[in-house]
């Protein structure tokens, strides 16, 4: 008798250590998975996080580590079918919300708004003050012009400490995109208050100080995104302030600064013509607007500003050319009209 | 340690989702080939001697609280340098046209729309002929832009109110502005008429209520009319006052139509939810009015200059 419980007792126990020995193993497959897959090695972390669903680690959480990894590497095909996987398997809430917040972001780069709304409010049902669920639902609203509920899911942010940036910059953003600026100007200045160097907070503050008129303080935030990252939009842009400052000459330079940076954009040409046209200096703009032409052939905005200058340059026929074109581009549009217009003018046609 | 990590990562997992879904990325609007040669005709306009210029009018329309839309659509106008030769008014739009009209600047016209009470406007008197008194609205006025008359206006203005003894549409651009703003926003039953010039006036509403007919005979050439007008189906019915403000309002809405046929351009706030009594939502009214707005800038700068092409350099 006494024989027999010790031999029970030695099989239980092996058998006990056999599970503990393959759990050891699986996990530390795993931990070999997570550590190659923060290396960037995603070959071997794939293999490994295998492995470690070979030797019996939990089933959702390698399907879930598998499904962000697929999502990093680009593979959203992948991504989709681990996370699914996982979500078909008893995960704990926040292994849950990290499915349904991967999955809604997954289906939202792939601009599938439908379904990426749906992961991430599975998310808030799990948590309702969940913030990066509030944030991404925001980004989505955005993008959809559904302005109003952008900013209601925005609002879920207000109290955050951690994303007090990220709250006030796309706050302020999406006023700015509902054309609220007076809201967006002060979301966007607190943004700055927290973030100085913020490119995005600069840019978009710049773009609402425009909007409202007020050229002067436009210039200076365009001014900073230039010094921040030197591209050719900013100094076009700070041109069309210098120019409604009625500041000609400094436009005229900025644009030669764009122009260093992308010799080959039209529109540092066509703004030249533009503000040589205030200045009623026919011949210079006629030249900023062919070279325009030159660049981008199809420019209705040059070939406009085209005509306008033979025309008061008196080159009648030339001037009918170019009109003709403008009109022929798009004569549904506001240029298109305008050209059929001076047409008109130039046939003497009422 | 554990927390500074979680607040590091949520930061980086961010900024990541950020700039996966162009959020980081250059966000400046690429350059409108449209709105440049508009701007620039719009400059040749603003250059244009005053007589040369098309007399533009702004109509404000009656809705109550809804009017409160209007600070918005003013604020837009302001801000783009659209101009405003005329304001007529009826009821809040009389209201708001009269002090900005008056000179009040839209920045002060926002907050107040932000922060309007009844209690401002109206005290609780008791009369056999109303509830409320409007002493108050006036007063209001008064300490705004001063004890102004019709004539001493920044800008030439008129509000429309009836005579309720004769059913008279009464056109008001003589005399106290306080006053005839007070006339023109009394609303039936609940406040009490105003006497003023051997009328017994209330509001415009009941019978003119977006007065575009009214712009017209004060020869505007173009007609920007707001119109903030409810969505009868959505209204409240619940008390003796919201259903006496329906009923005004499913006549005004009914006399709008033909008005609004008469106007060049209409801007539509969306406040058709938000109800004559409701204040308290003057900051979604001010937001609505500023999108609606903006949405019909281009336009009504087009609409301007298509009266004056061929006086442009």
């Amino acid at each position: 008798m006494k024989k027999n419980i010790f031999f029970l007792i030695l099989m239980i126990n092996s058998l006990f250590l056999a599970g503990t020995a393959g759990a050891s193993v699986a996990g530390n497959y795993f931990k070999e998975a997570e550590q190659a897959a923060k290396n960037g090695d995603n070959q071997a972390a794939m293999q490994d996080y295998q492995e470690a669903l070979d030797a019996g680690y939990n089933k959702g959480k390698v399907a879930l580590a598998l499904g962000g990894l697929y999502a990093r590497s680009g593979d959203d095909a992948g991504a989709i079918k681990w996370l699914n996987t996982a979500q078909g398997e008893s995960l704990s809430n926040d292994d849950a919300l990290q499915a349904d917040l991967s999955l809604g972001k997954i289906y939202y780069r792939n601009r599938d708004f439908a379904k990426a709304m749906e992961y991430l409010k599975d998310c808030l049902a799990i948590r309702p003050k969940y913030e990066e669920a509030h944030l991404n639902l925001a980004l989505i609203y955005r993008d959809m012009k559904m302005y109003p509920e952008a900013s209601l899911q925005m609002d879920s942010l207000a109290r955050s400490k951690k994303l007090k940036f990220e709250y006030c910059l796309l706050k302020g953003q999406i006023y700015q995109d509902w054309g609220i600026y007076r809201k967006a100007g002060i979301y966007l200045g607190k943004a700055i208050i927290i973030n100085a160097m913020s490119l995005d907070a600069h840019q978009s503050l710049a773009e609402v100080y425009f909007q409202q008129n007020d050229y002067g303080k436009a210039l200076g935030e365009w001014k900073y995104v230039a010094s921040l990252q030197p591209q050719a939009l900013a100094y076009q842009k700070m041109a069309l302030c210098l120019y409604n400052l009625t500041e000609k000459e400094k436009a005229l330079a900025s644009l030669l600064e764009a122009i260093k940076l992308e010799p080959n954009d039209y529109m540092n040409y066509a703004l030249g013509g533009l503000i040589y046209s205030s200045g009623r200096d026919w011949e210079k703009a006629l030249a900023q607007f062919n070279r325009a032409l030159e660049i981008n052939p199809g420019s209705q905005f040059a070939l406009y500003g085209q005509g306008l200058c033979n025309l008061r340059l008196q080159k009648k026929l030339q001037a009918q050319i170019s009109f003709q074109k403008t009109a022929e581009l798009n004569n549904n549009s506001w240029m298109g009209s305008i050209a059929a217009r001076e047409l008109n003018n130039i046939n003497g046609v009422k | 340690m554990k927390r500074i990590f979680s607040w590091f990562s949520i930061r980086i997992i961010l900024t990541a989702v950020m700039l996966t879904v162009g959020y980081g990325s250059l966000s400046a609007a690429a350059l409108n080939e449209e709105d440049l040669w508009l701007d620039y005709f719009w400059q040749e306009y603003l250059a244009l001697p005053a007589d040369q210029k098309p007399k533009v009018a702004l109509v404000l329309g009656g809705g109550g609280a809804r009017g409160l839309a209007q600070a918005g659509v003013l604020e837009v106008f302001s801000e783009e340098q659209l101009p405003v030769d005329l304001i007529v008014g009826t009821s809040v739009g009389a209201l708001m046209g009269s002090l900005y009209a008056g000179g009040m600047p839209v920045a002060d016209l926002v907050k107040m729309a932000q922060n309007m009470t009844w209690s401002k406007l109206v005290s609780l008197k008791f009369s056999p002929v109303g509830l409320y008194s409007t002493k108050k609205m006036e007063e209001y006025i008064t300490r705004r832009i001063g004890d102004k008359n019709f004539y001493e206006m920044k800008i030439p203005f008129a509000c429309v109110a009836v005579d309720i003894r004769n059913g008279e549409k009464v056109i008001l651009r003589d005399g106290p502005v306080a006053t005839a703003v007070r006339a023109s926003a009394t609303m039936p039953g609940l406040f009490e008429p105003v006497e003023y010039r051997h009328r017994l006036l209330m509001d415009g509403g009941i019978i003119d209520n977006v007065p575009v007919d009214v712009a017209k005979f004060m020869g505007a050439d173009i007609i920007v009319a707001v119109d903030v007008s409810a969505d009868i189906g959505l209204a409240k019915t619940n008390n003796s006052l919201l259903i006496l403000s329906q009923v005004m309002y499913i006549r005004g809405t009914f006399l709008s139509q033909e008005q609004l046929k008469l106007a060049d351009l209409v801007i539509s706030p969306d406040v058709k939810d938000i109800n004559v009594s409701e204040l308290e939502r003057g900051d979604e009214c001010v937001d609505a009015g500023v999108v609606a707005a903006r949405g019909k800038v281009r336009e009504i700068k087009k609409l301007i200059l298509n009266r004056v092409w061929d006086k442009l350099p």
